[in-house]
């Protein structure tokens, strides 16, 4: 009887522990879709102000007035976050005067290391150095490269950790959804 | 208890005895990463150079790499121990003559598990010192370094050393090496059935220089998965032992 027990006991604690793992994404890994430390697909994003390396000022939730943002948090030394940059670019000039705005994070790295980047590689979207990881921190990015798109009413609306190669498909995917979805009042009249 | 006890102090007593070379590599591994980290902390960026700085961290490369290795090395590590450490016995025909003592098959299994669980926290704990050294050189988070990323380790190496253990009551040892580590449920994804019957190794693949810490009720769950999925295959290898090593 008393194995009986503990045996459903085992039971329901495996099918509880195995549900966070594997449904939850509940752990250290960083090829994980839809969640990052500090927020999940749906939640409200985080906002932040700072300036890119133009010298311009941003601030996520005025951005948010009139576009929808996408977050691209990476750095120079991350070969993966490389790889994605070439579609980043491309979104930017497929969408960038479409109501949507592309805001790569750099996390760690100095603004000149970046600045030699940016003229080296020829990519034109706006880009902010995130030294201190504040940004980083409060959107609890643990694994880069990581995209988060955040809607024009502050919802987060995807998360992708992670590259592959079907990322900028992926991407555009989302972007005409919520273009469609979000379109504001003028538009849609 | 004690006889599991006195099973596994004799089986860790065998394993380092057979395997020097593995116990110089534990011992080793935190003097390498001293001397790596003595080479490798970065130059004072404000001394001399002039021009871009450089577009690569070499250092940070080496140092990602030494640490993705140390995972693997204890990987290896735990999947050799797992896969030999009861079916050795069984292969040269002594597991009847250790039965025939006053132990029976259950404390015989764990004594031996416990052995491997031991000496993969051997690894663990010296992967650790490593992780320190390095951290400490270069600044990193500390406490991830020397605490975090040995226990997900450990954690990681539970669940592959009893898969290995498992598999090699059923098939060659080494055959049970390589199948333990390709069973994984990385290879899979929703809604395949294998993606929540295979262990979930990546949960606990965590990068020194990239990850963020992870939150105490995530490592508890963490753990507490590593521990249900080690004590399941180990069921089923008992199960498997006592139908297969017949009195």
């Amino acid at each position: 009887m008393v194995w009986i027990f503990v045996g459903v006991l085992f039971a329901i604690g495996t099918a509880a522990i195995h549900h966070q793992v594997k449904v939850e994404g509940v752990g250290a890994g960083s090829a994980m879709a839809g969640r990052l430390r500090n927020l999940e697909v749906g939640s409200e994003s985080p906002d932040f102000s700072a300036t890119d390396m133009q010298g311009r000022p941003i601030t996520l939730s005025e951005l948010l007035d009139s576009k929808v943002v996408v977050l691209d948090f990476w750095a120079i030394w991350c070969g993966p976050c490389l790889l994605a940059m070439p579609g980043l670019q491309e979104v930017h000039e497929e969408f960038g005067g479409r109501g949507v705005e592309i805001l790569a994070v750099n996390l760690g790295e100095s603004p000149e290391q970046i600045r030699a980047f940016l003229d080296e590689n020829g990519y034109t979207f706006p880009v902010v150095a995130d030294q201190d990881l504040a940004i980083g921190g409060l959107f609890g990015v643990g694994g880069i490269p990581a995209q988060v798109v955040v809607g024009r009413e502050g919802r987060v609306e995807s998360i992708q950790v992670g590259y592959f190669p079907e990322m900028k498909e992926g991407l555009r995917k989302v972007l005409k959804r919520l273009l469609t979805q979000e379109a504001p009042p003028q538009e849609s009249l | 208890m004690t006889p599991i006890l006195r099973i596994a102090g004799d089986s860790l007593r065998g394993l380092a005895m057979h395997n020097r070379p593995l116990v110089a590599l534990v011992f080793a591994w935190p003097l390498l990463s001293s001397l790596g980290a003595v080479l490798l902390t970065p130059a004072d960026p404000g001394t001399g150079e002039t021009g871009p700085p450089p577009m690569v961290d070499v250092e940070t490369i080496i140092l990602a790499a030494f640490s993705t290795f140390t995972t693997f090395v204890g990987n290896l590590l735990a999947l050799l121990i797992g896969s030999t450490i009861v079916a050795a016995d069984i292969r040269r025909g002594t597991i009847q003559q250790i039965l025939s003592g006053p132990v029976t098959r259950l404390r015989l299994l764990l004594g031996r598990f416990c052995a491997a669980a031991a000496a993969m926290l051997a690894w663990s704990l010296a992967a650790g010192i490593a992780f320190a050294i390095t951290a400490l050189g270069r600044g990193e988070g500390l406490a991830q370094a020397a605490l975090l990323a040995p226990w997900l380790m450990f954690c990681e190496n539970l669940m592959l050393g009893s898969a290995a253990l498992l598999l090699s009551l059923l098939m060659h040892p080494a055959l049970a090496g390589v199948a333990a580590f390709l069973a994984s449920a990385r290879l899979f994804s929703h809604p395949n059935p294998l993606y929540y019957i295979l262990p979930s190794y990546d949960r606990f693949a965590f990068d020194l220089l990239q990850s963020q810490p992870v939150p105490l009720e995530d490592l508890v769950i963490l753990t507490l998965y590593a521990l249900d999925v080690a004590v399941i295959f180990l069921l089923l290898a008992l199960w498997r032992f006592r139908s297969r090593v017949e009195p």
